[in-house]
């Protein structure tokens, strides 16, 4: 998997997954594969507002030092 | 043909001289124009030259005499009453007699001049002069004039020893606002019979070279209030009038304002309130300069804090909102999360199901749960037979049921 994603491509990406599977239109065969892709994307998701809400963090912290 | 008499010189005069003093030697009052006062300061003796005029032309003409000791009461009594010295020019009541002397001839010797009338003379002339510059339409035509914003050059006439010079120069030269100014003196006499042409002559000298300056001042001062009537000449006031340039008068006296005075651009009661109105001019100009300074200023202050106030702002919401987006992405991946959970396992469970179904289905078709309910299979040789037709009497058949099995024979079709 390419980190090279960004946090919309990959919750777009999701979100069709979440469309799919509310909608029951994921056969078995792929169901295992999608649900995995669904994962690795959520972890993606993730690690991403994770990093970013830190570094928002940090950044209004020194505009309130100022 | 009897001889000729022949007398001498003198002692003709000598007849004359008895003759008027027999006839004219009655004290008359005489009204006469003292052309030329003739005033000898050494001796302290006039010997006036007296005209009558009529339409400008001199109809009648007579030296006078003064001796000292009357000239030295007459001139104080002028001074009391006029403010003036007996002078060129006036229109005077002499109390005189005619004398004759054999060398300097016929006189009016004065014994006396009543000021009253020349005072009222003096009173009349200057009305007159105001009624022809008005009457000319220039008695207003100075204060039309247009002084610049920074009357910076100034046309001074005056005089280099004038009190009222120098006070002039001592407060524009020493302003504390640093005004800079540039006076430049043309010397005139201020007072008495010689000041309407000395002033006039220079007025015509500033008059040429008017582009270098902004405006005239004509500052006396410090010098006693005689002889200022001859800033009521006609002359000397249209010729201030009619100036191409304002003309500030500052004469420093504390009678009524003369004829020039009231002509001029501007008049002062003293040389210093011509300097302080100039000063109060630049003031005029400089304040608003300074005004609208403060005002950029304070407005770009004002600006600078609007903008610190916006950026506050902004910065104070940015923690807010950018939490805000945080967290709604939070959520929705957790929304996310559980529809892919609930979803995948809804799918297994419907397949699941779906399953069971079909097995149930399967299982309830299979063979044996329909012999169970008492159906059979016939077979012919190990096949079997669903049409009674493909059988013959005699043909042997093997019926399966639910438990075992049977032979029979066939002993009629139908």
């Amino acid at each position: 998997m390419g980190t090279k994603i960004t946090y919309t491509e990959a919750f777009d990406e999701l979100q069709q997954i979440v469309t799919d599977l509310e909608s029951a239109e994921i056969s078995i065969d792929e169901l295992d594969s999608r649900v995995k892709r669904a994962s690795a994307l959520l972890k993606i998701c993730r690690e991403k507002l994770y990093k970013t809400e830190q570094n928002v963090l940090e950044t209004l912290k020194t505009l309130e030092t100022e | 043909m009897p001889a000729k008499q022949v007398f001498p010189l003198s002692k003709l005069t000598e007849a004359i001289e008895n003759v008027i003093n027999r006839y004219c030697s009655k004290v008359v009052w005489v009204k006469a124009e003292i052309v030329k006062l003739n005033h000898y300061p050494h001796t302290g003796h006039c010997y006036p030259d007296l005209v009558e005029k009529k339409d400008g032309k001199i109809v009648a003409e007579l030296r006078g005499n003064i001796w000292k000791s009357n000239f030295d009461l007459i001139n104080e009594k002028f001074r009391q009453v006029l403010n003036e010295d007996l002078r060129d020019d006036m229109t005077v009541v002499v109390q005189a007699t005619v004398t004759f002397h054999s060398v300097y001839g016929l006189a009016l010797n004065i014994l006396d001049i009543d000021p009253e009338y020349t005072l009222g003379e003096l009173a009349k002339q200057r009305a007159e002069a105001i009624k022809k510059l008005v009457s000319e339409g220039i008695f207003e035509a100075n204060k039309k004039q247009r002084l610049p914003g920074l009357p910076k050059t100034i046309a001074v006439i005056s005089v280099n020893s004038s009190k009222g010079y120098q006070d002039f120069l001592n407060v524009i030269e020493n302003n504390p606002w640093g005004y800079k100014f540039h006076c430049k003196l043309f010397p005139a006499i201020l007072q008495g019979e010689r000041a309407v042409t000395t002033i006039t002559a220079q007025l015509k000298r500033i008059e040429k070279h008017q582009n270098l300056f902004d405006a005239v001042a004509i500052i006396r001062g410090g010098g006693g209030e005689i002889g200022l009537s001859c800033y009521d000449n006609y002359h000397l006031a249209k010729a201030i009038a009619q100036f191409p340039l304002p003309v500030l008068t500052g004469i420093g006296h504390s009678t009524n304002e003369t004829v020039s005075e009231l002509v001029s651009y501007k008049n002062f009661i003293t040389p210093t309130k011509i300097a302080e109105f100039l000063l109060q001019e630049f003031h005029n100009f400089a304040q608003p300069l300074r005004e609208n300074l403060q005002k950029i200023v304070t407005g770009a202050n004002l600006l600078f804090e609007r903008q610190e106030t916006r950026l506050e702002k902004v910065s104070s919401s940015f923690g807010f909102l950018t939490t805000r987006i945080l967290d709604r992405e939070k959520n929705r991946l957790t929304s996310c999360r559980q529809v892919i959970h609930s979803g995948a396992k809804g799918i297994l469970k419907e397949r699941n199901s779906e399953l069971k179904n079909i097995s149930t289905s399967i299982e309830l078709l299979s063979p044996k749960n329909i012999l169970k309910r008492g159906f059979s299979i016939t077979r012919k040789d190990g096949r079997i037979i669903t049409d009674a037709g493909l059988l013959e009497s005699g043909d042997i058949i093997e019926t399966e049921f639910y438990r075992g099995k049977a032979s029979a024979e066939i002993k009629k079709t139908n």
